[in-house]
């Protein structure tokens, strides 16, 4: 015996094809993914061959140098200038510098993220004036967060209006055409129906996307077996997300409106939930937490120059009381140890104003993460993101190694200066080396797959109810 | 006053007291705000009885229909069918019914088949293909239209699937809302044979309709309805097309007038 669900699908299938619906879905979607997947491993491309070209330059300048050294070391006359010679070590920590990547997460190709406004390697060097303002985005980092036509574009913005297009008569198409009056004289209620037949296009949509997800990252180099846990986290949140649009399409087919005036509600919510609702939460943030003009911060850092280098000789002398373990060495040469000396003052005097533009844009990133939850488009996108390694939290995580790893490449060259001490060719395979660790917390993802699902089972209730208290509306015209 | 107690006695069968009741409404009651579109209605359609409810737009039919199928809750009174109550009892009883509107509409893009093979899953029933190709062509469809989509077919053709559907289900009562309007008077002809068909099945019909005159040939029982009263009930084989047409526009005339 058949189940009255078998017959549903059956004929749903058969009438989508005959519609031409189906064919539509599957020419559309491979457009669109397609075309974003190919954008966004271009973007990768990109950036992965900028990281190397940097690592090709830093290998061959090396090699420069090592037959430099071994010039210096074997007692032949270099013709170069001073300011090259990389037996000085202020030369190498200024002119010999490591890469310090960010190389693209795996799954980088879905989202774009912060990708397109930080910078994903840079070469720290021992002075690191001003070091900063290459890692610092000075405006809200929401304010760039939509914009590429990447696959997250089009799960997110685009994939809503297939999903409007394809349901938004899901049920009024058959109230309007005098068909649902006949199937509500059969013992099938018209709710379970509505369900079954929803289900049926959603599981299609949803199949012909997975489908052509796996296939075309595939073909893009993506593999999305590699990192299973990630994979499956992406392709739940885009079911998620699609799951949240059609339960939002019956509940609307629910109220027993016409085929127009469903389509414009949905349209309605789409422009609200996808656009309206991330727009204003940017222009919140930025009202709520503003930023300090960069212009103030340049001049700031240049005052404080000034003032440090007019004080230089009487900075020095502090400079080595704080630290002893550098003073007392003959040969050093004085102006680098007051240029050194000069840092730490500046250092000290700028902190304040990076300080304030740290905590503004981290209050603002709170918020966006806390706001986050009225949006379903938010929380995919915050998601995708955190997926593709290219949200904000990675950028500071990296700024923060980056930070790091130039104090260490400054550290290992001070004492050599004050010391007044040669780089030889020996110490080459003792530099520093930047290896960037990508942050691994999933909480994040976690709590927003949590809050869409719980979504969906809230309209899905809300639904429910309303099919036992509009049964008039929808069977009497 | 309406003609409440013109009621003329109708020549029911001797054996009417074992026939089962499948359609019957007590006191049946349906209010839109002050507006009350069917006033406590009580009928009652035995298996093999063909009742005709006649009345002008707006009388009350097919909110009885609507009732019956249970589209709407009723604000007094009850219907039943087979004696279950339909809001209550709602799967049971539409597993007896079936329903054909004034303009059956089948879903365009399939065949008749299909349409067919859907309404009967989704009503429970499994039948071959070649049960529901039988079906198709007892009901009067055209064989060479059996699996062709139905955005050809014709309104006549529309409600043969209908009668089809039913006799799938193995209906125990049709509900028709003004089947026969718009169709030629041939396929109305051919309609009503079929309906005569079911009726020597056993099947219990309640028909809203405007036709005087096919109510009079294909009715067993004819019913007057005006603004939601059941004024006229007359059993067809005791009036004459001409005493029906009489008392129906006696019926239809302003209040004052008629009383």
């Amino acid at each position: 015996m058949k189940k009255k669900s078998s017959y549903i699908n059956r004929y749903e299938f058969i009438s989508l094809v005959r519609q031409r619906w189906l064919q539509f879905l599957i020419l559309i979607l491979s457009a669109l993914v397609l075309f974003a997947v190919l954008n966004g491993k271009q973007r990768v491309d990109q950036r992965l061959s900028d990281i190397q070209s940097a690592q090709e330059a830093v290998a061959e300048k090396d090699s420069i140098g090592v037959i430099l050294l071994d010039s210096i070391e074997a007692g032949f006359t270099v013709n170069v200038p001073r300011w090259y010679m990389p037996d000085q070590p202020n030369v190498m920590g200024y002119s010999y510098l490591r890469v310090a990547a960010m190389p693209p997460d795996e799954m980088a190709i879905i989202a774009t993220g912060q990708s397109d406004i930080y910078t994903h390697y840079v070469k720290p060097n021992m002075y690191g004036e001003s070091f900063e303002l290459n890692y610092t985005e000075l405006s809200n980092p929401v304010q760039l967060m939509f914009g590429s036509f990447d696959l997250s574009f089009v799960l997110i913005y685009l994939l809503p209006l297939i999903v409007i297009a394809f349901t938004y008569n899901i049920l009024s198409q058959e109230r309007e055409q005098g068909i649902l009056q006949v199937i509500a004289s059969h013992p099938v209620s018209v709710f379970r129906w509505l369900l079954q037949k929803a289900l049926m296009r959603y599981l299609l949509l949803s199949g012909i996307l997975v489908v052509l997800l796996f296939a075309i990252l595939s073909f893009a180099g993506v593999s999305l077996v590699e990192d299973i846990g990630k994979s499956l986290t992406f392709i739940f949140l885009t079911l998620g997300y699609l799951l949240f649009w059609f339960v939002l399409a019956c509940l609307v087919n629910l109220k027993g409106q016409s085929s127009a005036n469903n389509a414009v509600w949905l349209i309605a919510w789409w422009i609200f939930l996808v656009l309206l609702v991330p727009s204003s939460v940017n222009q919140m943030a930025n009202s709520l937490y503003p930023v300090p003009s960069r212009a103030k911060l340049i001049n700031e850092l240049r005052v404080v120059n000034a003032h440090a280098e007019e004080k230089a000789d009487e900075l020095l002398e502090g400079f080595l009381r704080d630290h002893p373990e550098l003073a007392g060495f003959e040969g050093g040469s004085v102006g680098w140890q007051e240029y050194f000396a000069t840092q730490d003052l500046i250092k000290s005097e700028i902190q304040p104003v990076l300080d304030e533009y740290e905590i503004r844009l981290k209050q603002q990133q709170d918020w966006v993460d806390q706001i986050r939850f009225i949006s379903p488009a938010l929380l995919l996108q915050s998601s995708f993101n955190e997926i593709s390694g290219t949200s904000t939290r990675h950028y500071e995580d990296y700024r923060q190694q980056v930070s790091d790893f130039a104090l260490v490449w400054r550290d290992h060259f001070l004492p050599m200066i004050f010391r007044g001490e040669k780089f030889t060719k020996e110490m080459m395979p003792g530099l520093p080396e930047f290896e960037y660790q990508p942050p691994t917390s999933y909480r994040l993802t976690a709590a927003n797959m949590l809050a869409l699902f719980i979504y969906c089972a809230a309209l899905f209730m809300v639904g429910a109810f309303w099919s036992s208290q509009t049964k008039t509306n929808l069977l009497t015209q | 006053m309406f003609q409440r107690n013109l009621l003329l006695q109708a020549d029911i069968s001797q054996d009417w007291k074992n026939w089962i009741n499948m359609l019957q409404a007590t006191n049946l009651t349906k209010k839109y705000g002050n507006f009350t579109a069917l006033n406590a209605l009580n009928l009652t359609v035995n298996e093999g009885d063909i009742f005709c409810l006649l009345g002008a737009n707006g009388a009350g039919k097919s909110t009885t229909i609507n009732l019956f199928l249970n589209f709407i809750d009723p604000s007094e009174g009850k219907a039943a069918i087979n004696g279950l109550d339909v809001t209550k009892k709602a799967k049971e009883t539409k597993r007896l019914i079936s329903y054909i509107p004034e303009n059956l509409m089948l879903y365009p893009n399939l065949t008749g088949l299909e349409n067919l093979d859907f309404f009967c899953g989704i009503g429970g029933k499994n039948h071959t293909r070649e049960e529901l190709e039988g079906l198709l062509k007892e009901s009067g469809l055209q064989p060479d239209f059996i699996n062709k989509r139905v955005n050809s077919y014709s309104k006549g053709m529309r409600q043969k699937v209908g009668i089809a559907l039913a006799r799938a289900r193995d209906a125990k009562a049709l509900l028709l809302d003004e089947p026969t309007s718009g169709l030629d008077p041939k396929a109305s002809n051919e309609f009503s044979e079929l309906l005569l068909e079911m009726k020597e099945k056993g099947v219990a019909t309640l028909m809203a309709m405007h036709d005087l005159f096919r109510a009079k040939d294909t009715g067993t029982h004819i019913g007057i309805m005006r603004e939601g009263m059941l004024i006229h009930q007359v059993a067809a084989d005791s009036i004459s097309l001409p005493e029906l047409e009489k008392l129906y526009l006696e019926a239809m005339k302003p209040i004052k007038a008629a009383s």
